[in-house]
């Protein structure tokens, strides 16, 4: 069986992820929040634009720190949900092979709001392309910057290479412990996966694309 | 919460909405991964952008509910809130001290508290901004009062040390 993006994203959003008794969302081993888009858009572009108007250079360092924070996103949700009783469940019976992972994760992922992704080229533990409509940071970005000269979905950008990372680095298949310290290991590694967002909707293309390759450690 | 004031997904586009606004599932790791990022790079500041923001991003959304939703008192509007802040995953607000003067809220179960515990242990210093931020957003709209008569510090955190949440609306 292949992975059916249809069922998991009927599955998981009838699964009425909302709060308990407590107020908090537990799921796939994390307490999940159903957030604003709006308030992740205005801290994350809030702090880039402060970091670039009081330091230029340091530029590639407001996105850096952006891109970690993504990094650590997929680490533990990606992670955690590649390793929950749910994913067992739903998307384990259509996994046929290492590929599928990457093809199922999206498949939930485009149960979150997040906007729609697509796997538009998939080579094994080399290199992935994915499309992205209806990005949350695109278009968020939009309803209050003008257009941009640079890609604004850091959250996906990194989001994507952690994917890649979770499957061919860390071989999430064998459900390692998601410690800090396979972390470092899994992201600090010479030719460990890396994304760039080559088209975004924040600066007139179309939709969104990430390109995830292996750094040339 | 009433069918009506659920969220809406639409499932082809991979969107979800609430009063008009996006809502996107992250867990605890992102958010206060992402929530201390910002405060080690813009350090004193960053209390105001992360409370405002809050506050920006929960009118928004209340505003635009409340206009589906035949308001009613403004108790019922700031229950309402509660109940979907607690729908949302961020924990259980008590928001009945509040009024239109402002007040006190107490929250139990705060997800960032419990996100930034179990994460990185106490911390120095309240660290709840968005659910500050939440609650002043609510309070604006129960009351209809423009947003910048209105100010929300959390004054006891969990993650501080503290047994409990609390909260300080001030409406000026």
């Amino acid at each position: 069986m292949a992975i059916d993006e249809r069922v998991i994203v009927e599955t998981v959003t009838g699964m009425g992820l909302a709060g308990n008794e407590e107020g908090l969302i537990p799921a796939f081993g994390l307490y999940l929040t159903n957030h604003y888009a709006d308030f992740y858009n205005r801290i994350s572009f809030g702090v880039l634009g402060a970091l670039v108007r009081e330091n230029p250079e340091l530029t590639e360092d407001a996105v850096a720190l952006l891109t970690e924070a993504a990094h650590v996103c997929a680490f533990h949700t990606f992670g955690g949900i590649m390793s929950s009783v749910e994913w067992d469940a739903l998307v384990q019976p259509m996994i046929e092979s290492r590929e599928d992972w990457v093809r199922g994760m999206m498949a939930v992922v485009n149960a979150f709001g997040w906007g729609r992704f697509r796997v538009a080229e998939l080579l094994p533990d080399e290199r992935l392309v994915v499309e992205l409509r209806d990005s949350y940071e695109s278009s968020g970005y939009l309803e209050s910057y003008p257009r941009t000269d640079g890609p604004r979905c850091f959250l996906a950008n990194g989001g994507m290479a952690g994917l890649m990372n979770l499957v061919y680095q860390g071989d999430i298949t064998r459900r390692p412990a998601l410690t800090e310290e396979l972390y470092r290991e899994v992201f600090s590694d010479p030719r460990s996966f890396r994304s760039r967002e080559r088209l975004c909707a924040a600066k007139g293309d179309s939709h969104c694309e990430f390109v995830v390759e292996r750094m040339q450690g | 919460m009433s069918f009506h004031l659920a969220p809406q997904a639409d499932l082809e586009r991979g969107i979800t909405t609430l009063g008009g606004r996006r809502l996107v599932f992250h867990c605890h790791h992102y958010n206060v991964f992402l929530q201390r990022t910002i405060e080690d790079a813009l350090q004193e500041r960053a209390p105001r952008l992360l409370v405002a923001a809050g506050m920006e991003a929960s009118r928004s959304m209340l505003q635009g509910r409340e206009g589906e939703a035949q308001s009613g008192s403004a108790a019922r509007v700031l229950q309402r809130a509660a109940d979907t802040f607690a729908a949302q995953g961020f924990g259980r607000v008590d928001v009945r001290q509040l009024g239109e003067g402002g007040g006190q809220a107490t929250l139990d179960h705060s997800h960032y508290a419990v996100g930034w515990v179990s994460r990185w242990g106490k911390r120095p210093a309240p660290g709840c901004f968005f659910a500050a931020g939440f609650l002043a957003g609510a309070v604006a709209v129960a009351y209809r009062l423009a947003p910048e008569r209105v100010t929300s510090r959390e004054v006891e955190c969990v993650a501080a040390g503290d047994e409990r949440c609390s909260f300080r609306v001030e409406v000026w």
